[in-house]
């Protein structure tokens, strides 16, 4: 009789602790399933383009306008290569809020007549590019 | 005796084994259970975002609207640029922003399907020697050119295209005949041209007009030997410039015939 209240305390106690385990294991790698398919879906609604650019001759800079047309606010970080020059320092962490737009501003070296290739890379890792010829 | 004591035996050995069971079923309805059902409403939050997304995606590739930017009047120093969109898709448009060169004005304007809006008259700085690009940007992102390509300001007075009437034909393989008329000008224009041979492209036909006025485009396909005018045509097209544009489109597709 001592033997069955021993192995039921045992298998009670033993259960406890998986069911403990289970539960604090399930409840993780559920928030991380959620978390992993929020950050996909969050990369997969992004949409963005490079919706004008523009070149002052004044001061060598490059303006180039960034709309965000979709539901979430982006981070994005603007690269620009000059044919036969070279790149320029890219313009980072510029936010553009979700329906905005938001003009960034590169300095580059004397690009007049030259071919500028514009790559906006986002930071859920979206790319869109450009190319544009500076009067 | 003996029988009696070998049967509570058995009936207290079992305990553990109810109480696993209870213990697994428990653990299966209380963690197992909610995680799927977790995991599964996400799958299907990611899965109604992809699809509507793949809806505005949709929407955004069928939007169609040409836009036309002209001098406001031919008079010299004329600082006023006009407008005018045409929606030619089955949605309404919304107009965000207008672009001339490197500015912008903020527009809010709704287009709906398949109607035609000016936009109004937008004020320019004259720079002379100055190419003047006109784009419009809609709300699901597309951005549009002015289908009469940069305007041109010099001495004074705008270059812009000749008033014309261009024709896009969507063609398989087909020998064609387009003709324009007007009968009402004094003297009635009338214009005729036939395809070189089998065309196997689309193409565009253009024709210089000599003044404004309604014209009446007829556009004919050979099939076994007789002129067949497609659907479509013919098309009457106003050209009141500098009321409206200076040139005229008209599309059609030479797969559709009457």
């Amino acid at each position: 009789m001592i033997s069955s209240i021993i192995l039921a305390a045992a298998a009670i106690t033993v259960g406890g602790m998986v069911w403990g385990f289970a539960q604090s294991a399930t409840t993780r790698v559920a928030d991380s399933y959620v978390e992993g398919v929020m950050t996909l879906k969050e990369e997969c609604v992004e949409r963005f383009t490079i919706e004008h650019v523009g070149y002052s001759a004044s001061n060598n800079t490059l303006r180039v306008w960034i709309y965000n047309y979709g539901p979430n606010n982006i981070i994005v970080d603007i690269y620009v290569e000059v044919a036969e020059v070279g790149s320029a320092p890219p313009a980072e962490g510029i936010t553009v809020p979700s329906k905005a737009i938001v003009r960034a501003q590169i300095s580059i070296t004397d690009a007049s007549g030259k071919e500028v290739s514009i790559k906006a890379v986002s930071r859920r890792g979206n790319n869109v590019y450009s190319k544009y010829i500076c009067p | 005796m003996s029988t009696l004591s070998i049967s509570v035996h058995r009936n207290r050995r079992g305990i553990s084994t109810i109480l696993g069971v209870i213990i697994f079923v428990g653990l299966l309805f209380s963690s197992v259970l909610p995680m799927y059902l977790v995991m599964r409403e996400a799958d299907t939050i990611y899965d109604k975002e992809i699809f509507e997304l793949r809806r505005l995606d949709d929407e955004r590739a069928r939007e169609k609207l040409y836009v036309y930017a002209y001098p406001a009047s031919k008079k010299q120093y004329e600082n006023q640029l006009k407008i005018r969109v045409m929606n030619r898709c089955d949605l309404d448009i919304k107009i965000l922003r207008v672009w001339i060169n490197d500015d912008y004005i903020v527009q809010n304007t709704m287009v709906s399907s398949m109607m035609d809006k000016d936009l109004g008259t937008f004020t320019v700085a004259l720079i002379e020697g100055t190419y003047y690009s006109v784009k419009l940007t809609t709300e699901r992102g597309n951005v549009l050119t002015s289908l009469l390509g940069s305007l041109y300001y010099l001495n004074g007075y705008w270059y812009t295209p000749e008033l014309s009437i261009c024709i896009n034909i969507q063609n398989d393989q087909g020998q064609y005949k387009i003709t324009v008329e007007n009968t009402i000008i004094v003297p009635p224009f009338s214009y005729t041209w036939f395809s070189d041979g089998i065309i196997h492209y689309d193409f565009i036909k253009s024709v210089n007009v000599t003044e404004s006025g309604t014209y009446t485009v007829r556009v004919y396909i050979k099939l076994k030997g007789e002129w067949r005018e497609l659907v479509g045509s013919p098309v009457d097209v106003l050209l009141d410039y500098p009321e409206g544009p200076p040139i005229a489109f008209v599309f059609l597709d030479g797969r559709k015939i009457k």
